[in-house]
């Protein structure tokens, strides 16, 4: 998961260093959003495997 | 960019009340500053990738996602410089940029305060080591209020700071090479994670090794 969204936000940043229309930049943009959120909300909901 | 003339009835041209001024100082600063974001996170996460490597420390799945969201900052910056190369950038997109900036430092300092208050014990040696007395994600957290106040002050000033690229070949190769820096920390960022996720749906909680070299068979 964590190398998909890296992915997504490498194509963003590289539509974005290249000047790309809205429709394209922002649902990229808000994707990675989304899936960092999920993500997140999946490292804060599941139970931790620490060992100290 | 040169003010707007209207001929009259006799030829004469008359100045137009809203001519388009001609860029000063914070229009460029306005052009500047958006790399200043890109590369300062680049150099964050270039640090922060140095530690990995000098300390052996692995980034934990929140220190990931807190790099995740500093891209997303630093892709919202790079937009505004990518728009004003081409000449397309518009008061409305130079808006909408500083709005996709905030959330994501909206959702950097969420998951970086959620990393602060997991170490708020007394006692508590946090995870990894300090850098000039303060843990990464705690700087990360001070970054990402810095860039909502810049976004802010930005937003507030959006007509005074809209951004103009200097004239002259070497204002264009210095931007594209800071973006291109930004851009390859992304490209290191992924075959890094990579290397440390492996084929895994998620990183582990406490990562302690590159998970790809043992799903591949380097090693055992």
């Amino acid at each position: 998961m964590d190398t998909i969204i890296l992915i997504v936000l490498l194509v963003g940043a590289i539509f974005a260093m290249k000047g790309a229309p809205a429709k394209i930049v922002v649902p990229v943009f808000l994707l990675g959003v989304v899936l960092t959120a999920l993500l997140f909300n999946y490292h804060v909901s599941s139970a931790l495997d620490l060992s100290f | 960019m040169s003010d707007t003339t209207t001929p009259s009835t006799d030829g004469a041209p008359i100045e137009q009340s809203e001519a388009t001024p001609a860029p000063g100082f914070w229009n460029y600063v306005g052009f500047w500053f958006p790399h200043v974001v890109a590369v300062g996170y680049a150099g964050v996460i270039a640090s922060a990738i140095f530690i990995q490597f000098s300390q052996g420390d692995l980034p934990c799945p929140l220190c990931t996602l807190q790099r995740f969201c500093m891209i997303l900052v630093a892709i919202a910056a790079t937009w505004v410089v990518g728009l004003a190369r081409k000449g397309l950038l518009t008061p409305d997109k130079y808006a909408r940029t500083f709005g996709l900036m905030m959330i994501g430092a909206l959702l950097g300092t969420l998951v970086s305060t959620r990393q602060v208050l997991l170490h708020i014990q007394p006692d508590d040696p946090g995870y990894g080591d300090p850098l000039l007395g303060l843990h990464l994600y705690t700087w990360a957290l001070v970054t990402f209020f810095v860039v909502l106040v810049y976004s802010a002050v930005m937003l507030t000033l959006t007509k005074q700071t809209f951004p103009v690229m200097p004239k002259g070949a070497a204002s264009l190769w210095i931007s594209r090479i800071l973006i291109w820096i930004f851009i390859a920390i992304v490209i290191i960022n992924v075959i890094l994670i990579f290397t440390e996720q492996g084929f895994n749906w998620v990183l582990p909680d406490d990562p302690s090794r590159y998970e790809l070299l043992y799903d591949l068979g380097i090693k055992n």
